[in-house]
């Protein structure tokens, strides 16, 4: 099994901190990358001009991916996610508070390949994330990599 | 007696009736006629003034005497005053001793001198001719006298009966008398004498050329007469009118064909009766009246009155009297015509009532038409006003008789687009709207003009009606200006609305976000506690951090439900038929009966299909159902019915549990937010608001009916689908 990371895109110190213990919880100990908004989130995906090198990391087994973030919103992270045919075979999760229809609606339309909402119990929200974490990260077989070997997600 | 005569008072009648100068002569047999006619005779002369000489020979002075005062004669005081003398033959005829015609004729031509002199109006002489049968010498000259009177007689004023004993005197004597008297009482009656002879011819030579012409004139009058007579007779008797003939004391003398045929008595019924026979018992004093005028020698004009048949059946009559004279002028008897008018008095009475009822109608014509709230009036083809009602007079003024251009709008010709021209070219009915200054007040009539059509067809006027739409125009006016407003105020309201449900919805999202995400660090982050420093917490702390723990997820439910009525409030409602016996079974299935060891029976009624919202209508079921599996939770076996129930008012959908029940007291905060009346049940007290705003969205109604610890069940209706309420 490959120790890929998982980027998580969340603006909440402590979701971000559930999270992590949710996932520690379970004994997964791929590295969590977090960025607190979109911007962040395009930029470790994608590089900036000072840093250029993240775009050559290898992508993450899966970005969790809130909705309401400042800046860009998760919906637009995710848009240009799946614009772009680098990243458009990231698994996308989306992990959110809103139960909101339109966001479901809009979610699968932009290609999400799941949508989760946090329950406030911690109890349950730590089960979904063993869960969501078993699944993506262990029995789920990635896409193969786009044309460019080199474009792979690398810290 | 087998002749014709009248009886001695209308004989007395007609002697009133003798003018001066009349030369009689009377024919009797019996004392009683002599003297019925000369007694009366004098005292007649005797009232008019005129000297009266009886001259008495066959009756004794005393017998005279005695019959004049019969007949109340004052005699004293006649013979006093001259007036009446009673002499004998020795006192005029005989005087000299002998009859001399002529020497008579002088005595009596002094004697009316004399008379006149002395003041009486004439002298009246009656006497009694047997005289001439004594052996006097100049008797054979009576003759001659006789005929010499009647020049005499003219010339002074003068009259004279001269009494002929029939009895007494030769046949060829009284052959000679009624020779010589143009006048002959004779059996009571007053007679033209046909037989009298001119003193010439009578005196002269025998000349049968006279005589023959005489006889001839005679002849022919006496033709003419009965010509005449049976002319008449013919008429009367042919006339459709009844003409009936009838003595003075009003016995029937005659009946025509006529009276025959509307009585319906022949001549033989009636002849000889009283004429009352003709008259309705209720009306007994009419023949007497008509008697009493008849007797006055008055008629009784054409009036209207009723008679009875023989059939007893009434007829109305027009009926006239008149009295019928004899020759001599007297009253002998009445004619009375009668026309039967009882069609033309039904006629009459037909066309009385026809006209009644007409001019009835026409007055109540006239009286709605002047009363009626709109003005009216009429005009001719010539547009001249021909009448105006009340109404038509407060609003134009009062133009009949004027032109109506000119009238109204002070124009010379007719108006541009004036209604009542069209009527007059097709005959419609035509509409037109005018302002008009009306009490300083400018309003709005609406004139409607009609056709007039004669009993042909032919328009020949035209009905103008105004009516007062000002009320009208200005609530339309209102209405209009309502509309617009309210179209501006719904486009505002639209707006605002849109604008608070796009708030609303951004509020749902940022706490649909932003409220859940602390709970969910205080029940992590409580979590973590319990589970990293359990060792360091005592039994109280532990309790304290689950309490934190179960508030965080009650108001996460909370949260939940918030939004949950929010959105019920914010979705589009889509409709389409549901199968709600299906939705139910799944519902109840889903109800989590195994983990709580519970038995529970639910039944659902097959084939409720409701028209609505499914995932609004499953949002209904979930909540109705799961609160009738929580409130039965300590039955057992806890019975749930699903099924369609038909109040009164309408097919409802219900719910039934047999759990707790409620207090009806309370129904009416059953569907209030956050209100709940059970507190030992978990719950936010939402639950049926959903339901309830979810219920109203469809325009249905929903209630409850319970009973502490009997069960509860809960009613909806989605009927009223066509209403729009907000909820």
């Amino acid at each position: 099994v490959k120790n890929k990371d998982i980027l998580l895109v969340e603006d909440n110190p402590d979701d971000v901190e559930l999270t992590r213990r949710a996932f520690r919880k379970c004994n997964l100990v791929n590295e969590l990358i977090v960025a607190r908004d979109g911007v962040e989130a395009l930029e470790c995906l994608f590089g900036t001009e000072e840093n250029a090198g993240m775009s050559a990391r290898e992508l993450p087994a899966i970005v969790l991916l809130d909705l309401k973030l400042p800046r860009i919103d998760g919906l637009e992270v995710l848009r240009r996610l799946r614009e772009n045919p680098r990243t458009r075979y990231v698994p996308v999760v989306i992990m959110t508070s809103s139960k909101e229809e339109q966001d479901l609606v809009d979610g699968y339309r932009l290609g999400c390949n799941s949508y989760i909402c946090k329950p406030v119990d911690f109890v349950q929200f730590a089960r979904a994330v063993e869960q969501l974490g078993m699944y993506w990260l262990l029995l789920n077989e990635q896409a193969p990599s786009p044309e460019n070997p080199e474009t792979t997600f690398r810290r | 007696m087998g002749r014709v005569s009248g009886n001695h008072s209308e004989l007395a009648a007609e002697l009133e009736k003798l003018d001066l100068h009349d030369h009689l002569c009377l024919i009797y047999e019996t004392r009683e006629e002599q003297l019925a006619a000369a007694i009366p005779f004098i005292r007649i002369g005797l009232e008019r003034g005129e000297q009266c000489v009886y001259i008495a020979d066959d009756n004794d002075l005393e017998i005279i005497l005695a019959a004049m005062r019969d007949r109340r004669i004052d005699i004293d005081a006649a013979v006093r005053s001259g007036a009446l003398r009673v002499v004998t033959k020795r006192e005029s005829y005989l005087q000299t001793g002998a009859f001399d015609p002529d020497w008579m004729i002088g005595f009596l031509r002094e004697a009316v001198d004399k008379a006149r002199e002395a003041g009486f109006q004439a002298l009246r002489v009656t006497g009694e001719m047997t005289w001439a049968l004594g052996q006097d010498p100049g008797t054979d000259r009576l003759m001659e006298y006789e005929a010499k009177l009647n020049y005499l007689f003219p010339e002074r004023d003068v009259l004279a009966i001269c009494q002929y004993n029939r009895r007494r005197f030769d046949p060829e004597i009284i052959q000679g008398v009624i020779n010589t008297h143009p006048i002959v009482i004779y059996g009571s009656l007053v007679c033209r004498n046909p037989y009298y002879i001119p003193p010439d011819e009578f005196l002269g030579p025998k000349q049968a050329g006279l005589q023959v012409e005489r006889m001839l004139r005679n002849l022919l009058d006496a033709r003419q007469a009965e010509e005449t007579h049976s002319r008449l007779a013919a008429i009367v008797e042919s006339s459709e009118d009844a003409i009936i003939g009838k003595s003075p004391d009003g016995t029937i003398l005659s009946w025509n064909g006529g009276a025959a045929r509307m009585y319906g008595y022949a001549a033989e019924e009636a002849v000889g009766k009283p004429v009352s026979l003709l008259v309705p018992a209720d009306l007994p004093d009419e023949i007497p009246r008509i008697l009493d005028t008849i007797a006055r020698g008055e008629c009784v004009g054409h009036h209207e009155t009723v008679r009875r048949r023989k059939d007893g059946r009434r007829i109305d009559v027009s009926l006239s009297v008149s009295p019928i004279r004899d020759g001599r002028g007297r009253v002998a008897g009445a004619s009375a015509i009668a026309r039967d008018i009882t069609d033309h008095k039904r006629a009459e009475e037909a066309l009385r009532a026809a006209k009644t009822r007409a001019e009835s109608e026409r007055v109540k014509t006239e009286a709605i038409v002047a009363a009626i709230g709109d003005g009216l009036s009429i005009q001719d083809r010539e547009f001249r006003i021909v009448y105006q009602n009340e109404r038509h007079r407060a609003v134009m003024g009062e133009h009949v008789d004027e032109k109506c251009f000119n009238a109204y709008w002070g124009n010379d010709r007719q108006c541009e687009g004036c209604p009542m021209a069209r009527t007059f070219r097709d005959g419609g009915v035509h509409l037109e709207e005018r302002e008009i200054s009306f009490n300083g007040d400018l309003r709005y009539f609406e004139i409607t003009t009609s056709p007039l059509r004669d009993a042909s067809g032919e328009v020949t006027a035209g009905i103008e009606i105004l009516r007062d739409v000002t009320e009208r125009k200005r609530a339309e006016e209102e209405v209009r200006r309502l509309n617009v407003e309210l179209e501006r105020r719904v486009v505002e309201r639209t707006a605002e609305l849109a604008a608070a449900n796009k708030e609303l919805e951004a509020f749902a999202y940022s706490v649909s976000h932003d409220l859940r995400a602390p709970l969910r660090s205080m029940d992590g982050f409580s979590q973590a506690l319990l589970e990293d420093y359990d060792g360091r917490l005592d039994d109280q702390g532990r309790d304290y951090l689950r309490r934190i723990r179960a508030a965080t997820q009650r108001m996460g439910r909370l949260i939940d439900d918030l939004l949950n009525l929010s959105r019920v409030t914010r979705w589009e409602l889509r409709r389409e038929p549901v199968d709600l016996s299906a939705l139910a079974r799944t519902i109840a299935y889903e109800l989590p009966s195994a983990l709580q060891y519970r038995e529970i029976e639910i039944s659902v009624q097959d084939g409720l299909v409701a028209v609505g919202d499914p995932r609004l209508l499953r949002t209904v079921l979930e909540n109705l159902l799961g609160n009738a599996w929580k409130f039965s939770a300590e039955r057992n076996p806890a019975v749930i019915e699903v099924g369609l129930a038909l109040p009164d008012d309408g097919p409802a959908f219900f719910v039934r549990d047999n759990g707790i029940g409620f207090d009806m007291a309370y129904a009416g905060k059953l569907f209030a937010p956050f209100q709940r009346l059970h507190a030992a049940y978990e719950g936010t007290g939402i639950g049926l608001s959903i339901v309830q705003r979810i219920v109203h969205r469809h325009g249905g109604r929903i209630w409850a009916h319970g009973k502490p610890g009997q069960g509860a069940t809960f009613y909806f209706s989605l009927e009223q689908a066509e209403r729009r309420t907000f909820p």
